[in-house]
């Protein structure tokens, strides 16, 4: 029983975190180069939509992505024209586009489908990736050393006193006791059945938002191109005294927040369904923006931010799986089960936004020649 | 002599005014070449245009007798310009070696950063041009003067032959300029030519080979450092002669009207910035308190006007403790404030003049009426202090972001000593003004003493201190460390007094508080 | 002194909305002329929706009075520097608010309809006061906080409240249509002036109305337009206003049968009255100064002795009374009940409301009557042969925002020929 549940619980958080993770990463790199996105759950709503069209008419999933993907970089210039170029206010722009994609869909919900509840059934990635037990022994033991690497890295960060040691230290712990350890406990039936059970026929979208933190992490704080994207973010006068193009890095961050946005939608659309829905997204995109905060604008501290929301999220599906057990939560309303993401998310940043520090130079555009 | 870099009647024109009026100049091969002027004179744009953040209307550039258009900054980098800005480009969060190889970072395959090599690189610098710094301090946490050092080998890294360096004492004591000289010496004997931009007199004849003068846009003279004086100077900044020196009546010392018992307080990154500060000011008095910037200075400010809450301390405001009390009761016990920042803290820029008259008396009589507004007196009040302070445009209804700066003031000093305050707290009242606003509002503030108030001033320019100053003290590291009369005083005294009195300890480069200017 | 001049940089102030707002609705041509209808026939067919009848006019301005309150309360909180995105949630916790008072609470009308109103005001004034709390001393930005609250506030209220604890019983609740909260006592609806003749005491208390606004009106008139001063100005105003309510009084007393089925209510009365309050509070008072002060420097508040977390407070608590009001003429002056379908949106609309506006109050106003007339005409435009859904009016209000939002470009375009002139 509890095995089922964690099973039903970690599945259900992988498809219901995958798009928020993926737009909130999206919102990490654009304010990371100072411009704010409100805008993501409206992309959400025009790149799921423009998926599914996609794939109807064509019947595959992958033109259909292609086609959240484009409107996704449509988008993208549009933004950036406005609130870069020509420095308009970021926050009226998202608002915009979050009521244009309200009508704007479902007007093409209409004049496409005919309808203004939900698409057709389109081909699409819902069956996702049938997975054998063997490799989820992989996936778990890849798992583990993650969070075994992870922890202790943190303790490293922690205990001042190991402060200025070279990585290779670290890599040394880690290989001495990340690896066994990973290994022993990777052969453990019931946490390979688990993971099993949560990966089995998940979504290439899933597997996409998994390695997206990290991939950006490295593009953020280990190339050059992340220290010029943040820079532009925190002191854009001073990036411009030295030939840093301004415009050009914003532009590029703001195209690629609202492909990840797009993509999102789409990992709702041709991902978890095969159809577009009106209701789409239902807030997720703003639940996105909330997680960056938590995040603190990092790309890994995101990633632990959207699991720590997505546990909310479903919770309901957990409580009403339990209820068949214990029947005492049938009391509870659904109002309150479906209420709970949001109060946390109210409850984390209470106890928590006063400490993120935004990137300096977020929301403020930039006029080349300002006095 | 070969000339490095060339201006040939150059000009720039911006909305409200003609910033450049064909100005040309020749700065030659490992000189020291100085630009001075007053607030407002041109310098700093003539700089962006050689530095490429602006473009000319018309003129030409000549750097090593070629003509440039130069496009941005990249160019004028290539070109083997640098430029160190009167406000730092610094990135706070990066370390030094992240900010010196922003944009030429050294990399491995695939753009990986290679920062151990940026580090050595910067290392390697700052050893061949002796400029010690830490590759791995975080830029928020040096001291301004060490910024300073990050600034000018972030320019050198680059390969800058002309250097720029746009009002850089502005920012050091004089122990610390005098470094910064001995620094510019360096560079110059290694081939390097450096343009200093400066509005203070005595440093520019202290550094520079030649001096060029700035008046309005144009080129008032051109002279040898060693045929110049800063008297010389000074009529050609301002076009005629300047007494600096007013005629100050004795003072006439009444009672204690605020008196701070050790006060403590902390900046906004928790760091104690005041630390246990004790004064009285008495009627009848200005009380300057020098000392450069980020010394707890605004902190200090903010804490006796309410606007920040002290850690320890009390306030006495006319023999009533305000200990803790809010800018409102403090405002009503009579204390009036003229903030550093006026567009920032002073007015509210979309607010029109007549409103901006009336801000911080907005809830008393005959302004208010209750709850309702009394438009028609704040109207009539506004035309009475128009006319009294010929502030212009003369219109009541003009948006104060409108209105040049010394009119801005204006507006500040006319409000505040409306309120007839018992003390007045000026902080730095002439900052950015140019020398017609700056004596009148010395004027003011000398009447205003006259009249029995007291009048707490403070000043990163030394001489507006001790020109006004019936008593100096001095501020360092959060502290009060030195008390002087006024009239009494030379600047070297007062200069050590600044650098908290021990030289040794100076040198070793404590961070400064707020070392963010 | 110099005179005040208007400027064409004054105008073209003034004109960049209403091109943004023409800009919407080229947008809506062009999405209806791809859709392969004729842009013009549906748009008169818009404006036949909104116009064509008394019907008609009736649903566009309970419509504008809705959106009238919603846009006020984002514009008066946008004044104090809160983006107020939570106007949805309060409208509709104002809503469920009136519902229960409606329907749980017996009181003759003159004081059942007040109490609603004080007690949605608290409520929903109070749920967005927990964002100005979050904002003021927790830092959290209050559009992430507004957002997160609107979603609590529909899942509480929609998916527990009305069909839980004050779902209405029985056979009533059985189909969707009728699923809801149970209908409120015919004390706290507001009177359809139109349609219901009201009784006696509703009669006199019309007149009552009538001769308070002219009273208010005939004095302000003879102040500000002739030079009658002191007990004259009183006693003209006194003697216009008995001539006027005398009159009216032949007229209330004989009106026996109205016009059925008209469902405009006094609550455009209401928006009005809260234009015209909203108005005078930011620009004729010293709380409305100091709200302004705050929003467009902060910092300059707090060294003008203003004390910036108790206006931000006050003024957020008031952003959500309004909001909340929206939602009390939803339920008080047409649903009659929290119905199970709530027509939501209204508090979306008042950020388009409020940023068209400019945040003006009478600003608000106009773009909530062109607003009102666009939402209640394009029902009309729903029907064959056109059968454009309504939604279509989202994208002419995003589209127009969207432009708002590029206010520099389109100041830049309208700046144009000025500075071909000066060239």
């Amino acid at each position: 029983m509890l095995e089922q549940t964690i099973t039903l619980a970690l599945a259900s958080m992988l498809q219901f975190g995958t798009p928020i993770l993926i737009a909130a990463l999206g919102g990490v790199i654009t304010e990371t180069s100072g411009v704010v996105n409100l805008a993501l759950e409206g992309l959400m709503r025009m790149g799921g939509f423009f998926a599914i069209v996609g794939a109807y008419f064509s019947g595959d999933p992958w033109i259909g992505l292609l086609a959240g993907i484009v409107i996704g970089a449509i988008m993208g210039l549009l933004q950036a024209y406005i609130c870069v170029t020509w420095r308009g206010d970021q926050i009226i722009y998202g608002v915009a586009i979050n009521i244009f994609a309200l009508g704007g869909m479902t007007y093409l919900l209409e004049r496409i489908f005919n309808t203004t509840g939900h698409s057709p059934s389109v081909q699409s990635f819902s069956s996702g990736i049938a997975l054998s037990l063997d490799t989820a022994r992989w996936y778990l033991f890849t798992l583990l050393l993650l969070a075994i690497g992870g922890l202790i890295y943190w303790l490293f960060r922690r205990m001042r006193a190991l402060k200025g040691k070279k990585p290779w230290v670290w890599l040394l712990l880690v290989g001495i006791v990340g690896i066994p350890s990973a290994y022993f406990l990777s052969s453990i039936q019931t946490l390979i059945n688990i993971v099993w059970g949560a990966f089995n026929k998940q979504t290439i979208f899933v597997y996409f938002a998994l390695v997206l933190p990290f991939l950006m992490h490295f593009l953020l704080f280990k190339t050059k191109w992340g220290l010029r994207i943040r820079s532009v973010g925190e002191n854009p006068k001073a990036a411009d005294t030295l030939g840093i193009n301004i415009y050009l890095i914003r532009y590029l961050c703001v195209i690629a927040a609202c492909i990840l946005g797009a993509i999102a939608g789409a990992a709702m659309s041709i991902g978890q369904l095969e159809i577009f829905d009106n209701h789409m997204p239902a807030g997720k995109g703003f639940i996105a923006l909330a997680a960056m905060i938590f995040g603190k604008w990092k790309p890994i501290t995101t990633l632990l931010a959207v699991l720590f929301f997505t546990l909310a999220g479903v919770a309901g599906d957990v409580i009403q799986m339990l209820s068949s057990t214990y029947p005492g939560l049938q009391a509870i309303p659904r109002g309150w089960l479906g209420s709970f993401p949001y109060i946390l998310t109210l409850l984390a940043l209470a106890g928590f936004a006063g400490k993120a520090v935004a990137p300096a130079a977020d929301g403020i555009p930039y006029e080349k020649g300002e006095k | 002599m070969e000339a490095v870099c060339e201006l040939k009647g150059i000009c720039k024109r911006f909305p409200a005014v003609l910033a450049n009026d064909h100005i040309s100049l020749s700065v030659n091969k490992q000189e020291v070449f100085a630009i001075v002027g007053e607030n407002g004179a041109g310098k700093t744009t003539l700089m962006n245009i050689i530095y490429g953040l602006y473009q000319p209307d018309s003129g030409q550039i000549l750097i090593r007798g070629k003509e440039e258009r130069i496009s941005g900054p990249s160019h004028a980098i290539a070109l083997g310009i640098g430029m160190v800005h009167q406000h730092f480009m610094l990135i706070p969060v990066f370390t030094v070696a992240e900010n010196i190889v922003l944009g030429i970072e050294p990399t491995k395959a695939g753009g990986i950063l290679d920062l151990d090599r940026a580090k050595k690189e910067v290392a390697d610098f700052s050893k061949k041009y002796g400029l010690q710094i830490d590759p791995d301090a975080r830029v928020q946490h040096i001291s301004v003067g060490m910024q300073q050092r990050v600034e000018i080998i972030k320019a050198l890294f680059r390969g800058a032959e002309i250097l720029i360096l746009d009002e850089p004492t502005a920012v050091l004591t004089p122990l610390e300029t005098e470094e910064l000289f001995e620094t510019i010496r360096a560079l110059i004997s290694q081939g390097k030519t450096v343009i200093f931009i400066s509005h203070k007199l005595k440093e520019v004849l202290a550094i520079a080979d030649r001096i060029a003068v700035l008046r309005g846009g144009k080129v008032s003279g051109l002279v040898d450092a060693k045929d110049a004086d800063e008297a010389l100077l000074a009529r050609m900044m301002v076009g005629r002669d300047v007494v600096f020196e007013y005629t100050k009546t004795p003072a006439k010392i009444g009672a204690i009207a605020l008196e701070a018992k050790n006060l403590v307080a902390k900046n906004d990154r928790g760091l104690e910035a005041v630390k246990n500060v004790s004064f009285q000011l008495r009627q009848g008095e200005i009380v300057g308190i020098a000392g450069v910037e980020g010394n707890g200075q605004t902190e200090l400010v903010e804490v006796l006007t309410g606007m920040r809450s002290q850690e320890k301390g009390e306030i006495y405001l006319a023999g009533e403790s305000f200990t803790k009390s809010a800018v409102n009761a403090l405002r009503h016990a009579g204390m009036a404030h003229i903030p550093q920042d006026r567009q920032r803290t002073g007015l509210v820029l979309p607010f029109n003049v007549a409103e901006n008259l009336v801000l911080g008396m907005q809830r008393q009589s005959p302004f208010a009426k209750g709850h309702a507004q009394n438009q028609a007196e704040i109207v009539s009040f506004a035309i009475e202090k128009i006319q009294e302070f010929d502030i212009r445009p003369q219109a009541t209804w003009v948006q104060a972001k409108s209105l040049s700066g010394g009119n801005q003031q204006k507006v500040i000093v006319a409000r505040e000593i409306a309120t007839q305050p018992k003390v007045m707290i000026a902080s730095q009242p002439t900052r950015g003004l140019d020398v017609g606003a700056t004596e009148f509002v010395h004027n003011q503030l000398l009447a205003e003493r006259d009249s029995g108030k007291a009048i707490l001033l403070f000043s990163l320019e030394l001489d507006e201190i001790m020109s006004l100053s019936d008593r100096i003290m001095v501020m360092y590291g959060g502290e009060i460390v030195a008390e002087f009369q006024g009239g009494q005083v030379t600047r070297e005294e007062i200069g050590l007094a600044m650098l908290g009195w021990k030289k040794d300890q100076a040198l070793t480069e404590e961070p400064r508080l707020n070392a963010q200017a | 002194m110099l005179k005040r001049k208007f400027t064409y940089e004054n105008l073209v102030d003034l004109l960049v909305p209403l091109v943004c707002i023409l800009l919407g609705f080229i947008v809506g041509m062009i999405l209806i002329a791809v859709a392969g209808k004729n842009p013009f026939g549906a748009y008169f067919a818009l404006f036949q929706g909104a116009f064509g009848s008394l019907s008609n006019i009736s649903e566009s301005v309970l419509k504008t009075a809705v959106l009238v309150f919603t846009g006020l309360s984002v514009g008066l909180a946008y004044r104090v520097g809160l983006f107020n995105i939570g106007a949805e949630g309060q409208f509709i916790i104002g809503a469920i608010s009136a519902a229960f008072i409606g329907h749980w609470v017996r009181l003759p009308a003159f004081l059942h309809i007040p109490l609603i109103f004080l007690f949605a005001m608290i409520t929903s004034g109070i749920w967005a006061l927990i964002a100005g709390w979050l904002k003021v001393s927790r830092g959290v930005h209050e559009v992430i906080s507004t957002i997160m609250l609107n979603w609590v506030a529909y899942y509480l209220v929609e998916n527990w409240l009305v069909v839980g604890p004050m779902a209405v019983q029985g056979a009533a609740g059985s189909t969707i249509s009728e699923a809801g909260t149970p209908m409120i006592y015919p004390t706290a609806k507001l009177w359809r002036f139109v349609s219901d003749v009201p009784d006696l005491i509703g009669k006199i208390f019309v007149l009552i109305a009538i001769a308070l606004v002219v009273f208010f009106l005939a004095y302000y008139a003879l102040k500000r337009g002739t030079k009658i001063k002191g007990k004259a100005l009183w006693f003209f105003s006194v003697i216009t206003t008995a001539v006027v309510s005398a009159v009216s009084a032949v007229f209330v007393f004989q009106w026996q049968s109205g016009i059925p089925g008209i469902r405009m209510n006094i609550g455009i009365f209401f928006a009005l009255a809260a234009v015209v309050i909203i108005y005078f509070l930011l620009f004729r008072t010293v709380l409305g100064y100091e709200i302004r002060a705050i929003g467009f420097n902060n910092q300059a508040a707090k060294y003008a002795g203003i004390n910036v977390k108790r206006n931000i407070l006050l003024t957020m608590f008031l952003a959500g009374a309004l909001a909340g009001l929206g939602g009390v003429l939803m339920v008080c002056g047409t649903e009659f009940r929290f119905p199970g379908v709530f027509p939501g949106g209204y508090g979306f609309d008042g950020i388009a409301m409020a940023l068209i506006g400019q945040n003006s109050p009478f600003g608000i106003l106009l773009a909530s009557v062109l607003f009102g007339i666009i939402r209640g005409g394009s029902t009309a435009m729903q029907l064959p042969p056109y059968k454009i859904h309504k939604t279509f009016a989202d994208i002419i209000q995003g589209s127009v925002v969207l432009f708002i939002s590029a206010y520099f470009i389109i100041q830049y375009i309208l700046m144009l020929p000025r500075k071909r002139r000066e060239v």
